[in-house]
């Protein structure tokens, strides 16, 4: 009994395990570098309001379009408009025929002088809804609800924080090289709506946003010193932190906000400093034997990036916040200058310059996998998205034989290097400056 | 005497240095050999030749019907259209390889056969040849550029000057072994009898028709090269292909992951869309060979782009 109980489960099992194939197993270790094709169908305007919608709609194709990412699909293809979808629903299949990837409807609601705005995004391929969402804002913020829709749909699809919802702080130039007005100018990240916040009467130069957003420290020349201010967006109020002598480039903040790191110079000779901005109180981190410049905290404020000397030639150092194991990383021909790390924490962008050229570059934050991604005349002053996806550049161009012609401008390129983009400036541009994610939609 | 001494000596001398610098001027020159050039292919374990058996062996020898190569124009048809069930439709690669297989199989022809080259006519298959080669060019030139673009990892770095410019002649070559192999050895059958035909020749899917299904697969897979740590992000998906090769069921393996890693999400959903699209279909898998692929892994990983 009990061998013929063995050999029915022997051979059950034989027979079970032919039964129960194996899947076949392939592996794909080639893949395509193309942007997701992404239907926007127009949004509904309310009556009274018939341009909102097509302008939102706008909006949202322009910032998406622009991170290179996203393919936006001409609306002649398109099968639904959004009041099909919503009284007949998605008809996935024919959708899938366009080509799309994603599909996103969404409808505006009038209320009084707010909108309200509905919006849906499909996965198309895969047949689901990924996320529907409903945001009211005033009338006159309708571009900000454009960015932020934008910002909701490149984080659901790229599982990254988005930056279209930002603001961009730069230095206006105007009237000639010899008597050159600067300025300090806020912007949207797409070049709308600038607003003047100095007057011109001193030179200001590298402005930088505080962690928060709200408030931006920048570099004041009175009577030819320097003087640090911290000047509140809201209020437009600025208080003086004090003069430095020999104060090059404006502080910037640490991760908390509770500190800026700065370099100071003495006798030709310049150190790194942090300054605690309640008690004022200053603290050396390396001694004045080189130049020692252009620092910078990591994200998560333990380390401290910065261009020193010290080597013979300017070069990129890492350093924990209180000074101590210093190292080098950078090791390639030529200088570099201007390091900047990552809000992401992986990376480094830094500026290089090799046989007269200047380069934006990036790197591990170890110094390995150096790659040049922007190179010109003139490009320097590079800041990182808030996401850390982009970087953003000053790139002037060389002036002709007379000394005239040259121009100023910002540029951003993806860090893949990719994408170089001019930002939309009124004038020359300078020196720009890169805020925070200024609002967000939750997106899971 | 010393004349008779002298000459002697001389005579002597003559010949010991005939013999030590060896006169070769005197000698008829040969005609130097052309280098004869190797290559070697990787063989994997599915192509190990397995035993014949010697009865066996005037069978196998009989070269498969040769396959009509379709024209490159099959490469326009469009792809969205699914009822068009063409398993047998495959890169331009494999129906180009099949003319020189035939060259190739002349000579054991001839060992066994006494039978005079011109049968096959080679002459107008390597005129055939040529043009699918030159067909086949803009084809090649793709490999080297993705070879290119695996150096510089597909990122912009003006650091660059002289890349690489690599060849894919071994891969040329190993498919044209592969198929010769294909053709004429049997699949390897412990149980087969001795003496009997392998029947079940060519029944593996062969790295050919994966290559293909490869090549495929990757013109709808969107990989996002400035995402953090995106080379880690490798996912399995799990389909289901139907005899027209449509996919008609595909799904994430690691559904607990796809909660809890937002940027591995991501990377799950590409890979999703990838197995899904229309795009991409029909796949390009062999129809005679379907209970083996209709159940598959796929693993979307990117660690060595």
């Amino acid at each position: 009994m009990i061998r013929h109980c063995i050999k029915v489960i022997i051979f059950g099992g034989f027979f079970s395990a032919l039964c129960c194939a194996v899947p076949m197993r392939v592996t794909v270790n080639q893949a395509s570098f193309n942007p997701t094709p992404i239907a926007i169908v127009p949004f509904t305007s309310p009556s009274g309001l018939e341009s909102i919608g097509n302008d939102i709609t706008q909006v949202i194709s322009e910032d998406l379009a622009s991170s290179n990412l996203f393919k936006i699909l001409p609306q002649s293809i398109f099968i639904q408009d959004y009041q099909s979808i919503k009284t007949g629903g998605v008809r996935f299949n024919d959708w899938r025929v366009t080509g799309a990837h994603c599909l996103l409807t969404g409808s505006i609601i009038a209320d009084s002088d707010k909108i309200q705005v509905e919006f849906y995004l499909y996965d198309v391929i895969n047949g689901q809804t990924l996320f529907s969402y409903s945001i009211k804002a005033d009338q006159k913020k309708w571009r900000k609800l454009s960015h932020m829709i934008a910002d909701a749909i490149y984080s659901r699809i790229t599982s990254e924080t988005g930056y279209f919802d930002t603001q961009v702080l730069f230095i206006d130039e105007a009237g000639s090289k010899q008597k050159r007005i600067k300025s300090l100018v806020l912007m949207d990240r797409d070049g709308y709506n600038p607003r003047r916040l100095t007057d011109g009467k001193n030179m200001v130069i590298t402005p930088r946003f505080s962690p928060t957003g709200k408030e931006v420290a920048y570099i004041s020349f009175d009577k030819g010193v320097a003087n640090i201010h911290l000047m509140n967006l809201e209020t437009k109020a600025s208080r003086n932190l004090g003069k430095f002598e020999g104060l090059n480039f404006a502080p910037r903040f640490s991760p908390d906000g509770s500190t800026v790191v700065m370099s100071l110079t003495k006798a030709g000779l310049t150190a790194i400093y942090t300054m605690n901005l309640q008690s004022g109180q200053l603290t050396q981190l390396t001694p004045h034997v080189s130049i020692d410049t252009s620092p910078c905290f990591s994200p998560d404020g333990k380390n401290i990036v910065f261009t020193s000397d010290r080597g013979g030639f300017e070069q990129i150092y890492l350093m924990d916040s209180n000074g101590q194991n210093v190292k080098r990383i950078s090791f390639g021909e030529g200088t570099y200058s201007q390091p900047v790390y990552s809000p992401r924490g992986d990376m480094i962008a830094f500026t290089k310059k090799v046989k007269g050229l200047f380069y934006i570059g990036v790197m591990d934050k170890d110094g390995n996998n150096e790659r040049l991604i922007a190179q010109g005349y003139l490009v320097e002053a590079p800041v990182w998205s808030p996401n850390g996806r982009l970087l953003m550049f000053t790139k002037e161009t060389a002036p002709s034989r007379k000394g005239t012609g040259s121009t100023s401008r910002l540029y951003t390129v993806d860090l893949t290097g990719y994408s170089l983009q001019q930002i939309k400036t009124p004038r020359d541009a300078s020196d720009g400056a890169w805020s925070p994610l200024l609002g967000a939609i939750p997106v899971k | 005497m010393r004349k008779a001494a002298i000459l002697s000596a001389i005579l002597h001398l003559i010949i010991f240095l005939f013999i030590i610098l060896q006169f070769r001027f005197l000698y008829d020159k040969q005609p130097a050999l052309p280098p004869i050039t190797i290559e070697f292919a990787k063989i994997g374990p599915e192509r190990k030749a397995p035993q014949l058996a010697p009865e066996a062996n005037d069978e196998m020898a009989k070269p498969k019907p040769e396959k009509k190569t379709p024209e490159p124009e099959k490469k326009e048809e469009p792809k969205t259209q699914p009822e068009k069930a063409e398993p047998k439709e495959e890169p331009v690669q494999k129906e180009e390889e099949k003319p020189k297989e035939i060259k190739k199989e002349e000579p054991k022809k001839e060992e066994k056969k006494p039978e005079p080259p011109k049968k096959i006519d080679p002459l107008k298959d390597k005129k055939s040849e040529k043009k699918k080669e030159e067909q086949k060019k803009p084809e090649e030139k793709k490999k080297p550029e993705d070879k290119k673009k695996k150096k510089t990892d597909g990122l912009v770095n003006l650091n660059d000057k002289k890349p690489s410019k690599k060849t894919d002649k071994n891969e040329k070559t190993k498919k044209t072994l592969n198929d010769i192999l294909d053709e004429i050895t049997p699949k390897e059958g412990e149980n087969k009898p001795v003496g009997m035909p392998a029947s079940s020749i060519g029944n593996e899917i062969t790295i050919t028709e994966l290559d293909a299904l490869i090549g495929q697969l990757k013109k709808c897979w969107y990989v996002d090269k400035g995402m953090k740590d995106w080379k880690d992000q490798s996912v399995e998906i799990h389909v289901k292909i139907n005899a027209m090769g449509i996919v008609e069921k595909a799904e994430i393996v690691d559904q607990t992951r796809l909660r809890s890693d937002p940027l591995w999400r991501t990377a799950a959903e590409k890979a999703l869309r990838a197995s899904l699209d229309p795009e991409c279909q029909p796949l390009p898998l062999p129809a005679d060979k379907y209970t083996q692929w209709k159940d598959m892994i796929i693993n979307f990983d990117p660690k060595d782009m």
